[in-house]
């Protein structure tokens, strides 16, 4: 096989803006898409294909004669190994030899193994949610284990749907963490209890008998559903040689210690230079911009990830929000506005722009992404405000509408 | 001026990058959509913009969008789908023949046979105003009214604002005529180079003013001038038509209008903008105003910006936005840019709900006969 086959284990957002980049640079080249899922579609609105608000083609990612166009090939199946001596693909049933490989595989739930929780379901891909999708047609209490943001945006749409009973356990003493701090985090916990959820703050379970949690706290909750949300952890086939932490060790070209062994997206882990130690990627916009810079050096080119500012706008619980840059941190002068609908803060450390949390209006939002790092010539509580005109700030190109 | 003429599609291509990565596929902007009667998902577009291949489906939808925003203001990913259509049209396989004719007398210099056989009519035409379409010497002013191609707006609204500055006295010059198109209506319907082309033009005729401020009663100019404003570093400052009346409301004795008056905001000015105020406080002076929606950035636009591609679908947004009036039992509708007047005006003088433009209504309400 010549060194002209890429083949990607992964049809996750890294594998699949890798596939795209790779036959951007390379026309002719033969790309094979080894996954075990069916077709790449949108993992960050399942919780909207939950609450009905999307439908299942709507979560596709791509259209169905997408790959035909593009010219790539599919695989199908579970990856067992990788032989990078022979440079082989290891799958149940066949071996595939590759010229350049990227792996893409992603990350997989972790579970917390009690008595009595056999029948608690995972929320990580679309075979969870449609179990999740099922089994809560049939309920009416839920509990969820771990206040993340995942386990939030669950509840988001679990109330969406009208199911009134909902508990949710964190161990932590506030939900959301690390995206929220705790002035933020305790403005959404209002809003949660104020929509009849039940929060169980630095509590975990003690025990479970007969569909009813026993908190370490003594508190008791009955449910017919049990969702786990504790976390991810990466998931990657067994490769000799290959370097790994919790996570496939990468550079910011998303190459591995191993040549024509690339890695990108939720498998991977990246030194963080700041912190002193590896970071597993767990960010959609990561994935992707990871997925690239390893098509760039899978075709022999250069595209470094430098650090651009952190962007991460999703769905927390109901809301809307916008983490940008580096909104938390002890020092900096921070600023707060707050409505019952909306909770922003602005972090400015040294008089530039540190970060942003935006929830629930985020007014500004792409204009704040561009001024991250930049001057603040005004200082103020003003600058929390909605109303603030970051436009006039950050006098680049590249804003929020284009002005 | 420092550009080279192409950071338009630069700009444009970097923000669909972004959205692409950054996409989640909560398929929001399409379910916002006012004009998606193709019900064409996300995943459709995202995959004509990867692939190049284009579907039928997804250039009729392209060529539909009328680049109102509500897609971006939807998206919970911070996906800026507006200009990503923007970049989508600037990649269409083929140009619809209305938007071809809609630029035929757009300041195109390679046909400025067609215009000055048009600047001659329209001179002849046009009353007051003749003498100042497409002029080639200004007096340096402060205040500049800047109607661009909307000179001759049906709306009555160039000639209403002019009035208006002489009953308040004031000292001022005008750039008006097909020459000086702000490119805006080029660049939404995604012909960039053409757009940017028109703007560099305006700039060059804004400097023989060397204003203080420019007025103008279009949400797209105004829209435009801002663009030029940040590029440039210009020293003066865009203020729309309510803006700047807003300013002298108090030298003006106004007469009210009956009844309640509902208020149409321009998608460029509230959405995009964020200015939803100062035509509302204007409003204040000569009606009592009802909301038609929930907040400001609800507003259904009144869809000019796919050019008339295809009539019914406008239609039913112009039909929607009378119900809405007459929902609220409204007297009738302001508008505060001539583009949506324009749009609005045969849907509402079929069904008899009178219609104004903001400077009209101003004028006539602050007519000393009637003071």
């Amino acid at each position: 096989m010549n060194s002209k086959h890429y083949v990607i284990i992964g049809n996750g957002v890294a594998g699949m803006t890798a596939a795209q980049e790779l036959r951007k640079l390379d026309m002719e080249a033969r790309i094979s898409i080894i996954s075990n899922e069916d077709e790449y579609y949108y993992r960050a609105s399942l919780s909207e294909w939950i609450s009905e608000r999307n439908t299942k083609e709507m979560m596709s990612g791509r259209t169905d004669t997408f790959y035909e166009q593009m010219n790539f090939d599919r695989i199908t199946g579970d990856v067992k190994r990788i032989d990078p001596e022979n440079k082989e693909v290891w799958l149940e049933d066949q071996r595939v030899v590759y010229g350049k490989l990227l792996i893409a595989s992603g990350a997989t739930p972790n579970r917390l193994t009690l008595p009595g929780l056999a029948d608690s379901l995972v929320f990580r891909n679309f075979q969870d949610a449609a179990e999740i999708k099922e089994r809560v047609s049939k309920c009416k209490k839920v509990m969820i284990l771990g206040g993340g943001i995942l386990g939030l945006e669950l509840a988001g749409a679990l109330n969406n749907l009208g199911i009134e009973n909902i508990a949710i356990v964190q161990v932590m003493d506030y939900v959301g963490g690390p995206l929220l701090d705790l002035r933020a985090a305790a403005w959404l916990q209002k809003k949660m209890r104020g929509d009849g959820i039940t929060l169980f703050l630095s509590d975990t379970i003690d025990h479970v008998e007969d569909h009813k949690a026993i908190l370490k706290s003594g508190h008791t909750w009955e449910f017919d559903l049990f969702v786990q949300s504790v976390g991810i952890h990466p998931q990657f086939p067994e490769t000799p040689g290959l370097k790994v932490g919790r996570g496939i060790q990468i550079d910011n070209q998303s190459r591995t210690n191993l040549p024509d062994v690339f890695a990108a997206g939720d498998c991977t882990e990246i030194y963080d230079v700041k912190l002193e130690r590896w970071m597993t990627t767990r960010i959609w916009l990561d994935g992707a911009r990871q997925g690239r810079a390893a098509a760039y050096a899978m075709t022999g080119n250069h595209l470094e990830n430098d650090h651009p500012p952190f962007f991460n706008a999703s769905l927390i619980y109901t809301e809307r929000y916008a983490f940008i840059g580096e909104p938390h941190g002890g020092d900096g002068e921070n600023y707060v506005w707050q409505t019952e609908s909306a909770f922003r803060k602005i972090r400015v450390k040294d008089g530039k722009l540190a970060g942003a949390l935006l929830i629930g209006n985020r007014h500004g939002m792409m204009a704040i992404y561009q001024t991250i790092g930049k001057t603040v010539q005004e200082i103020s509580p003003a600058l929390a405000s909605p109303d603030f005109r970051w436009n006039d700030l950050s006098g680049a190109d590249w804003d929020y509408f284009f002005f | 001026m420092k550009w080279d003429g192409t950071e338009f599609e630069k700009s444009l291509h970097n923000l669909t990058m972004f959205g692409l990565d950054n996409c989640i596929g909560s398929n929001d902007c399409m379910i916002v959509c006012p004009v998606n009667r193709l019900k064409v998902n996300q995943h459709e577009l995202d995959s004509v913009l990867v692939s190049g291949e284009w579907t039928e489906r997804v250039e009729t939808f392209v060529t539909e969008c009328i680049q109102c925003g509500d897609c971006t203001l939807a998206c919970p990913a911070g996906v800026q789908r507006d200009h990503m259509m923007l970049y989508m049209k600037s990649m269409l396989p083929h140009i619809p023949r209305s938007w071809r004719q809609y630029y035929l007398l757009k300041g195109r210099q390679d046909q400025s046979w067609l215009i000055s056989l048009y600047d001659v009519v329209a001179c002849l035409t046009a009353g007051p105003l003749g003498k100042h379409v497409d002029k080639s010497r200004f007096e340096r002013k402060d205040l500049l009214f800047y109607f661009g191609c909307y000179v001759f707006s049906p709306s009555g609204a160039p000639t209403a604002t002019l009035k208006l500055a002489d009953r308040l006295g004031l000292d001022y010059e005008v750039l008006a005529g097909v020459r000086s198109c702000c490119g805006w209506p080029q660049y939404l319907s995604g012909q960039m180079g053409y757009g940017q082309q028109m703007l560099i033009h305006l700039e060059s005729l804004i400097n023989k003013v060397e204003p203080k401020w420019i007025v103008s009663g279009c949400a797209e100019c105004y829209a435009a001038l801002l663009r030029l404003k940040k590029k440039t570093g210009a020293n003066w400052t865009p203020l729309t038509t309510p803006e700047w009346l807003l300013g002298h409301g108090d030298e003006l004795t106004w007469k009210k209008f009956d009844g309640k008056m509902a208020f149409h905001d321009s998608c460029h000015v509230t959405k995009k903008v964020g200015k939803p105020q100062p035509a509302r406080e204007l409003l204040t002076y000569m009606a009592d105003t009802v909301e038609l929606y929930d907040s400001p950035e609800s507003c259904v636009c009144c869809g000019y910006y796919n050019l008339h591609v295809n009539h019914e679908l406008n239609d039913a947004l112009h039909q929607e936005k009378l119900e809405k009036v007459k929902d609220k039992e409204a007297n009738g509708m302001m508008v505060e840019c001539v583009t949506c007047w324009e749009s609005f005006k045969k849907a509402f003088a079929d069904a008899d709900v009178p219609l104004w433009d903001m400077m009209v209504a101003a004028e006539s309400a602050t007519r000393e006969d009637v003071a």
